[in-house]
């Protein structure tokens, strides 16, 4: 089975895949994955109680969740099939001559469609946790520690690792970059784009409880307690989705009706879901865990290491109602606002200031001293929000749904727009600037040279780490501040609450505000931008010129970022393979693929020629007293040596974190690229060490 | 402060390898001791680099996140003395090459503790280099040495090791 | 043969000395300085080349052609008596040039760095002596300490050659070399051209190409130079130089391509 986006994320659980090279766009597809539009799914209990007895999810979600990430891949429809493989193999030509080809986002240049699913945005909102963390390096490093002990129960220790490695690298940044679903005030991307709002036919619903649903859903800001006020609900597209059963001819009928009737007097559109069958002899999937998850979700997956099954034709179902969905609902919603957001705020305002810095101050100082005109709403400490409806908000919105829909220009020049409106907001500024400099290396493919590197990324960055260690700052003075006059503050935070329930930002958030460590919360920030930013760089065809600054970051991240210690030594791994590739691109060819390594030596490890004694005999060899030399024209345009002191490193760590497998293929890595050097292999040396304890673990 | 020095053969091998830390001094905490051979080793690809570089400074391939490729000598047009030219967490490395391309290089650990950058001075290790390369060219002319075996004169590591307590421990 | 002589500059086994025994490469780096100067004092006073000078000027610069003439013909001598073929004569020849060459490229290069108005001044009488007389007072003296900038190290395939043909001449046969051509046809050959070469001067021409010797100076300096090749011998007799030699010098492609790279 050739690798997918979903083997690959998931390779232990699919070894036979193990010795596939790495995917080459693999870091760009998890980006995408990553700020993929959301898509929140609401219920009601009835058809979750239809779902829960027929199928085992708690939820509509539950089950919808499953079938996230990219849904061209239909990757949930490949899991391993339950039934005898007699009749997996009968059902698959089937599959193909239904006409659902099955793509693999892996090998496509083009943008996939990558989804997310979350649970309803009342819930979000109700749960959101009490600190501002992008990161929770604790539970990142629990879940590490268990994803590693579920790579040592399935494998074994001569299973091919180069490719896992680069897998649960890939399995980390992933988790890291997208560990929550916290609704920032300060970017858009966990802003749902879609809700959907299910009906269950089968149990007589109809169109009252659809308009009941949506009523609900349209006035949410208005009965949600500490609704935040940089959230739109009429930027977010309502469809039903209509639950039925495929044997029935009536409920069908009934869908369509409904259907009609929704999009008649609601303005609403509906997808068909045939959710049941009667026919139970059909295949199952046992379905995996979604790649784009939050942490928590995946944390709790794993450790009620549950396993749900799903009809095939369902699972084909539902994918093939996706795609509808994305393809014909909500791509276009998106399209249609983007191009309404540039024509009614981008357009007049690149008209009027044609990049006239004048201008911009003297708008940017008019309306800041009175408050109405005011875009951004200040709450009782002082601090600025945009609400949704702010031209700022919108901008940030246009540009990070471009960044959705992989229109990596528009995304840039908003986002650089945007920079210059928020100067004196650090903490819009910060990740504005990083997602400049992301929709430059994403949208990029081989055009990126080291001037642009130079002069317009690797600033981008530095400025955006800058503004996020400023905006850090700043909460803390407000803290300061705050807890100078602790009860005054208190009783404003009250009136204010019930003052002003719309356009505030909650109160909520600015308590969490007050209570988070500030710097603990930037810095989780800060982990993401150079994670990805160093990941980015990776991707980049020219890697001799690109890796430094992947280097550069990882090395930041090591010295200043608080991250456990099972995340040090992946990113140690990491290093080490930034410095593989670093090979000059000119002499790529003469030097071995670096995937290889292990697997072959001799470019490392010519034969040991010293020159002969004069007084030997043995004529045979007419040049032995030559010094024998290798790879003259491309010595000092690699740095292998230093990747393999990083690896060393790695596999230290991993001895001292008691990772015994994880330590043992490092190490074998290591032993190999050191065999022919004498110095490494002196007595009590720390390869020597390392060997002893590794082999008390590992056979 | 403690200081790492080898030098190393054509074959990456290290023909003589010294520490040069004395009670007064701090010494290299014992997980690093075993790591600064490969330390060393990791920056050879450094040195490599740096010992083909016609023009160090204007090489268009030198980064700007500094440390990466660096070498201050180009002015004065000698490139035997490479200056400092890799760092690895607090340590900074120096590296020397002789006319038959053996890389003399150097780990400089700081003396204090709390992993500030050591800075280099370069006058003086450039002295010592420079003494410890005569001292490898009156090794060379003996004919009973062969090159690319390790020096296990004592009176060569005596030397080296009076030259180091004269211009790199104090 | 033994590894008792390969233990370099001392006849005295340095397991004796249990307060420095040297740099064991099978243990690894040894710790500390030398904390009173006395610990050295066993070591230091042993004659070793380590008390010589690298001056140029340490030891008479010239010898008699005569004597040169009789340790080559040694030389020839002895190679052909250990040698089944003609190639083999050519063979020993060119690897006793070789090791000469790696020396060479070091010492000539560190001493062209000494700049000739050094302090350093040279003590003439006790070197005459040899090894066996070795004077305390050579110990502080090193050139090293009067070179401000060490001479450039040779990057170019062309200036190494330059190198060759005008410093290595000049030291071996007391003038640089007749010519250094670039092959028109190869990229990576080179000739250097001796007109009439010293060596082999008193040597009527045989089948053996005794200038092998002098092949084997030129790619034992360019090989320790990491400018691997491969240098022969060519007789071209012309009217007024009867004992003309080419030494070819044919670098390998990657030297090529590393100037390619470099550039």
């Amino acid at each position: 089975m050739p690798l997918s986006y979903e083997r690959y994320m998931n390779l232990v659980l699919h070894l036979d895949s193990a010795l596939e090279p790495v995917p080459q766009e693999i870091s760009r597809k998890i980006v995408s994955g990553a700020v993929s539009p959301v898509v929140t799914v609401t219920s009601n209990e009835v058809l979750d109680q239809h779902i829960q007895d027929s199928y085992g999810f708690d939820s509509l979600y539950m089950l919808l969740r499953h079938f996230g990430d990219c849904v061209s891949d239909r990757d949930q429809a490949e899991s391993d099939i339950v039934e005898d493989e007699q009749e997996a193999s009968n059902l698959n030509p089937n599959v193909v001559t239904r006409g659902r080809t099955r793509s693999n986002s892996l090998f496509q240049r083009s943008s996939s469609q990558f989804l997310r699913f979350t649970r309803p945005l009342t819930d979000l909102i109700g749960t959101r946790e009490s600190h501002d963390l992008l990161f929770d390096y604790h539970s990142l490093e629990v879940f590490l520690q268990q994803y590693l002990s579920l790579v040592e129960q399935k494998t074994t220790a001569n299973t091919p690792h180069v490719l896992l490695q680069h897998s649960l690298y890939h399995k980390f940044f992933t988790t890291a970059i997208s560990s929550t679903s916290h609704l920032s005030p300060y970017e858009s991307f966990n802003h749902p784009v879609a809700s959907l709002l299910a009906l269950d036919i089968s149990k007589d619903q109809n169109y009252e409880d659809a308009r009941d649903l949506l009523i609900a859903f349209k006035n949410m800001h208005n009965n949600t307690p500490h609704f935040p006020a940089f959230i739109n609900i009429n930027d977010v597209l309502p469809v039903f989705l209509l639950c039925f059963q495929e044997n029935s001819r009536e409920q069908f009928e009934a869908c369509q009706s409904l259907a009609k009737m929704l999009k008649k007097q609601l303005f609403v559109e509906s997808i068909l879901l045939p959710c049941w069958n009667e026919n139970k002899e059909t295949v199952s999937c046992i379905l995996h865990q979604p790649v784009m998850s939050s942490l928590e979700e995946t944390m709790l997956s794993m450790m009620k290491n549950d396993q749900y099954e799903l009809p095939l034709p369902l699972i084909n179902n539902i994918y093939d109602r996706l795609t509808t969905f994305t393809e014909e609902l909500m791509i276009p919603f998106m399209k249609r606002k983007i191009s309404f957001w540039e024509e009614t705020i981008l357009q007049p305002r690149k008209s009027i200031f044609p990049n006239s810095k004048f201008f911009r101050k003297l708008m940017a100082k008019s309306p800041t001293p009175s408050t109405n005109n005011d875009s951004a709403t200040h709450n009782s400490q002082g601090l600025a929000y945009f609400a949704a409806t702010s031209n700022e908000f919108l901008l940030r919105k246009l540009a990070d749904w471009s960044f959705m829909l992989s229109d990596f220009k528009t995304a840039y020049s908003t986002y650089d727009l945007l920079s210059k409106d928020f100067e004196v907001h650090p903490e819009y500024l910060a990740p504005c600037l990083e997602w400049c400099a992301l929709s430059v290396l994403m949208g990029a493919q081989s055009i990126v040279t080291v001037k642009m590197i130079k002069n317009d990324i690797d600033p981008l960055i530095v400025r955006a780490l800058k503004s996020y260690e400023l905006s850090a700052c700043r909460a803390k003075e407000r803290n300061n501040i705050l807890k100078s006059k602790s009860l005054p503050s208190g009783s404003k935070e009250s009136i204010n609450a019930t003052g002003s329930d719309k356009n505030a930002l909650s109160d909520n958030t600015s308590a969490e505000v007050a209570t988070s460590n500030p710097h603990q919360s930037a810095q989780s920030y800060e982990t993401r931008c150079m994670l990805l930013a160093a990941e980015l760089f990776l991707s980049l065809s020219d890697t001799w010129t690109a890796t430094p600054y992947a280097i550069k970051y990882l090395e930041t991240i090591l010295n200043e970022c608080s991250i456990g210690s099972l995340s040090e030594i992946v990113i140690w791994e990491r290093l080490a393979h930034c410095y593989a590739l670093r090979v000059d691109p000119r002499i790529k060819g003469k030097v071995s693929s670096l995937e290889n390594r292990g697997l072959d030596e001799p470019e490392k490890a010519p034969e040991e020629a010293y020159e002969s004694d004069v007084e030997s005999d043995d004529d045979n060899q007419p040049y032995e007293h030559k010094i024998q030399q290798d790879c003259i024209a491309s010595i000092g345009l690699t740095r292998k040596r230093k990747s393999t002191l990083f690896r060393l490193i790695a596999a230290k760590k991993w001895v001292e974190a008691k990772q015994w497998r994880q330590a043992w293929w490092t190490y074998k890595d290591v032993e190999a690229m050191y065999a022919n050097l004498n110095f490494a292999h002196r007595k009590g040396t720390i390869l020597e060490r390392l060997r002893k304890d590794i082999q008390a673990h590992e056979t | 402060m403690p200081c790492y020095f080898a030098i190393i053969g054509a074959k990456d091998n290290p023909i003589y390898e010294a520490e040069f830390t004395s009670p007064q001094l701090n010494q290299f905490p014992p997980e690093l001791k075993e790591l600064n051979p490969f330390i060393l080793h990791a920056s050879l690809d450094i040195v490599e680099d740096l010992q083909w570089q016609t023009h160090p400074q204007a090489g268009g391939n030198t980064s700007t996140s500094g440390g990466f490729l660096r070498s201050r000598h180009s002015a004065s047009n000698s490139n035997c003395y490479l200056g400092k030219i890799d760092h690895f967490y607090g340590l900074a490395i120096t590296a020397y090459l002789s006319y038959g391309n053996m890389k003399f290089v150097m780990i400089h650990s700081s003396n204090s503790n709390n992993g500030a950058p050591v800075q280099i001075e370069d006058g003086p290790v450039k002295s010592f280099y420079q003494e410890v390369h005569e001292l490898y060219v009156k090794t060379l002319m003996n004919p009973f040495y062969k090159l690319n075996d390790p020096i296990t004169s004592p009176v060569f590591d005596n030397r080296v090791r009076a030259l180091a307590k004269r211009y790199l421990t104090r | 043969m033994s590894q008792k002589i390969i233990n370099p500059s001392t006849s005295v086994a340095p397991a004796k000395h249990s307060d420095s025994t040297g740099y064991d490469y099978t243990i690894g780096p040894q710790q500390t300085l030398p904390n009173a100067p006395s610990l050295s004092k066993a070591t230091t006073s042993l004659p070793s080349v380590y008390n010589e000078s690298l001056h140029a000027s340490a030891r008479n610069p010239q010898v008699s052609l005569a004597a040169y003439a009789f340790l080559f013909q040694e030389l020839v001598t002895q190679a052909r008596n250990a040698s089944k073929s003609v190639s083999e004569i050519e063979l020993r020849l060119h690897r006793n040039g070789y090791h000469l060459g790696i020396r060479l490229l070091e010492l000539l290069n560190f001493r062209s760095s000494v700049s000739p108005g050094s302090k350093n001044f040279f003590k003439p009488g006790n070197s005459s002596q040899g090894v066996n007389v070795a004077s305390s007072a050579f110990q502080e003296d090193s050139l090293a300490q009067g070179i401000a900038n060490m001479k450039r190290r040779d990057l170019r395939m062309v200036e190494i050659l330059q190198f060759i043909h005008g410093t290595v001449w000049s030291y071996l046969f007391g003038r640089v070399g007749d010519d250094l051509v670039k092959s028109s046809e190869r990229e990576n050959e080179f000739m250097i051209i001796d007109n009439s070469p010293l060596l082999t001067r008193f040597i009527s021409s045989t089948n053996v190409q005794c200038d092998f010797f002098v092949c084997g100076i030129i790619e034992g300096i360019l090989d320790s130079a990491s400018f691997p090749c491969n240098v022969t011998a060519h007789s071209v007799p012309e009217q007024n130089f009867d004992q003309k030699v080419v030494f070819v010098v044919r670098f390998e492609p990657q030297v090529l391509e590393r100037e390619a790279l470099r550039s």
